[in-house]
């Protein structure tokens, strides 16, 4: 198990570093000289010239991302934003709190909502209710949630007046946004769970334990649910993604001071360094999350270790090894 | 031939003699098409979509105005039987608008799902019938491109390269390649281990064979159940990104930038950003049906 587990952490780190390098790759693509941006535009050349001197824009590629990655593990720069002046870091840090608030509570609305209804509708399939759950998941799943977002606003906050158009300070002003955010990964946690429950529904266990005389609310939970579990914790860590990439539109809808919008603003002022810090903010957020979801993973599906490294596993292994010797010793054999 | 032992088998083969008549093979895909056809929704589904892509191809006979063409003299109409959407803030009729931005949404959407299937289709074909470690290498670099979700990935490069169309697509085809070759990665291992792909390698086919003839065409069903479903959401995207400033620039009309076109007349003229939003609504959602058709016409084991 713990072997796994670190490979697992290992790969994270794997996958932080190769998303900086398609970053700076695209920031390295991207047209403008950032030390003629961070200057403005009353400088000089020269003063232009000894800025990139002094920023190390003329040093080759390799030293420039060698010096990137490293100014950012150890003093966690990631440069500074052309707008504002201010290193990136502090500005995102200050932003961080609202998207982590905004995807954290829409995911968990999205399980409370998502896993239920897929289970009511798997439980009786094909009837009335199941078919209405079914054609829900279907139309949340194809709702622009940035339109959506705004028919909201214009409903509820401009016509009725009940909860606020925008910005933060209440619980109020989550209520529209989390809401919206939520209804693409509740779509796809029904469907998941709603087809995972058909699956355990039809096993010989279950008939089991009805005919043990169990409770019918109990073989439900205890000998279908838990069963049906795993491919819907694979679909809540795939939902991450989508959840993440949803704040940037919604904290654009609803002006909330998170990364998202912090984001779209530097990309409409093409502030790049702001843009890059972003994304491998968001990006290690998700490989974060995706590595819990993975290790919670491990903990309810004992199989997945079995295979790592049981006996089972090891043995497995072992004869895969054998067998691509015999493989190699036989090809030889015949070309040679 | 069975005998007429059980019911069932008199059905069946009352079937099989049906067909023989009309000169049909029972064929897998035959099958598949008569499955789908008894889905009502699936067909809904696909009705519309053909629907959409005729409006598309005949927009210019369609629209019953240009989508550029300003009157002045009617800014910001109701809908109405002489514009059936209502007009926009220079007088443009919205109906038109709509109709002809068909044709730069569904077609980028289209060519970024068949970018998208070619190169990360064959990224997952050489890593599901190549080695471990070919495998191995492939499917980390798309662990990579995965930890950037697919939007923030699209609004990075079209920010870096510029605001132009083929941008977009690049842009949408980065963030759509790596599922494509997760897709068939998994689909040609479930056909890769059976009796006719050994048998057809027994008999000397080489690996491209292998790969083209027999596990590409067996392992198709999911592949093109993910394409459905990958079109309908860079359809979502690209308005999105529009949507942002990011898309289709103005005034080439988008589905998202008129939508984000109306914003600000939203409280005096609703239709304006209803009417686009509804648009991308319905495309996406037939989408979504012929797509959850097809898996269920392709695989009648999942449901």
């Amino acid at each position: 198990m713990w072997r796994y587990i670190i490979k697992r952490i290992l790969l994270v780190f794997v996958v932080i570093l190769g998303v900086l390098i398609i970053i700076f790759i695209l920031s390295e693509i991207t047209p403008g000289n950032p030390a003629a941006r961070l200057l403005g535009t009353e400088a000089s050349m020269e003063e232009i010239e000894a800025k990139a001197e002094s920023m190390g824009l003329n040093d080759p590629v390799i030293v420039q991302f060698g010096r990137y990655v490293f100014n950012f593990v150890t003093k966690l720069d990631l440069g500074q934003s052309y707008t504002t002046r201010q290193p990136v870091w502090g500005e995102l840090m200050t932003r961080y709190p609202y998207t982590l608030t905004l995807g954290l509570l829409a995911t968990a609305l999205a399980i409370l909502i998502g896993v239920p209804l897929g289970v009511l509708g798997a439980i009786k399939q094909y009837s009335v209710r199941d078919t209405v759950i079914v054609f829900l998941a279907l139309v949340l799943m194809s709702i622009p949630n940035f339109w959506f977002g705004i028919l909201c606003i214009n409903t509820f906050s401009v016509k009725l007046k009940w909860l606020p158009p925008a910005g933060t300070g209440t619980w109020y002003h989550w209520i529209m946004p989390v809401v919206i955010l939520s209804l693409g990964g509740m779509a796809s946690l029904i469907r998941v769970t709603r087809s995972s429950m058909l699956d355990t529904i039809r096993m010989d266990y279950m008939r089991t334990a009805r005919a043990k005389g169990q409770k019918e609310s109990v073989v439900i939970i205890r000998h279908g649910f838990r069963n049906a579990l795993i491919p819907v914790v694979n679909a809540i860590s795939a939902q991450m993604s989508v959840v993440i990439g949803g704040t940037v539109m919604i904290e654009s809808v609803f002006a909330l001071p998170g990364i998202g919008k912090y984001m779209t603003d530097a990309v409409t002022a093409l502030n790049w360094p702001a843009v890059r810090g972003g994304v491998i903010c968001l990006a290690i957020a998700f490989s974060i999350l995706n590595l819990i979801v993975d290790l919670i993973y491990v903990a309810i599906d004992p199989r997945l270790i079995s295979r790592y490294n049981g006996v089972r596993g090891r043995e497995i292994r072992k004869l895969k090894k054998e067998m691509a010797q015999a493989r190699a010793a036989h090809a030889k054999e015949v070309n040679g | 031939m069975a005998k007429n032992v059980t019911p069932y088998m008199q059905k069946v083969n009352a079937r099989l003699e049906k067909e023989r008549k009309k000169g049909k093979r029972s064929t897998p895909l035959r099958e598949a098409a008569k499955r789908y056809k008894r889905n009502k929704i699936a067909m809904i589904g696909l009705i519309v979509v053909i629907i959409f892509i005729l409006v598309a191809i005949f927009a210019d006979l369609i629209a019953p105005y240009g989508y550029d063409e300003n009157d002045y003299t009617a800014i910001l109409q109701a809908p109405s039987w002489t514009h059936l959407m209502g007009t926009d803030d220079y007088g443009r009729d919205i109906f038109s608008r709509i109709v002809i931005a068909s044709r730069y949404s569904l077609p980028v959407g289209f060519i970024c799902v068949i970018l998208g299937l070619l190169v990360g289709g064959g990224l997952g074909l050489i890593a599901g019938a190549g080695g471990e470690r070919v495998e191995n290498v492939i499917m980390r670099i798309m662990d990579i491109f995965q930890a950037v979700p697919a939007t923030l990935m699209s609004i990075a490069i079209v920010a870096a390269l510029g605001n132009t169309m083929s941008n977009l697509i690049l842009a949408i085809l980065v963030a759509s390649f790596p599922g494509f070759a997760r897709t068939t990665r998994a689909a040609i291992f479930t056909v890769k281990d059976n009796e006719y792909i050994r048998a057809a390698q027994a008999l000397g086919a080489n690996k491209a064979r292998l790969m083209l003839r027999h596990m590409v065409p067996n392992g198709m069903g999911t592949i093109i159940v993910h394409a459905t479903s990958t079109m309908a959401s860079s359809i979502m995207i690209i308005s999105g990104m529009s949507y942002l400033g990011l898309g289709i620039v103005p005034p080439t009309p988008e589905w998202g930038s008129i939508l984000n076109a109306g914003r600000p007349f939203m409280l005096n003229a609703p239709w304006y950003t209803v009417f686009p939003g509804v648009m991308i609504l319905i495309t996406v959602l037939v989408l979504n049906m012929m797509g959850d058709g097809l898996r269920d016409a392709l695989d009648p084991k999942l449901k």
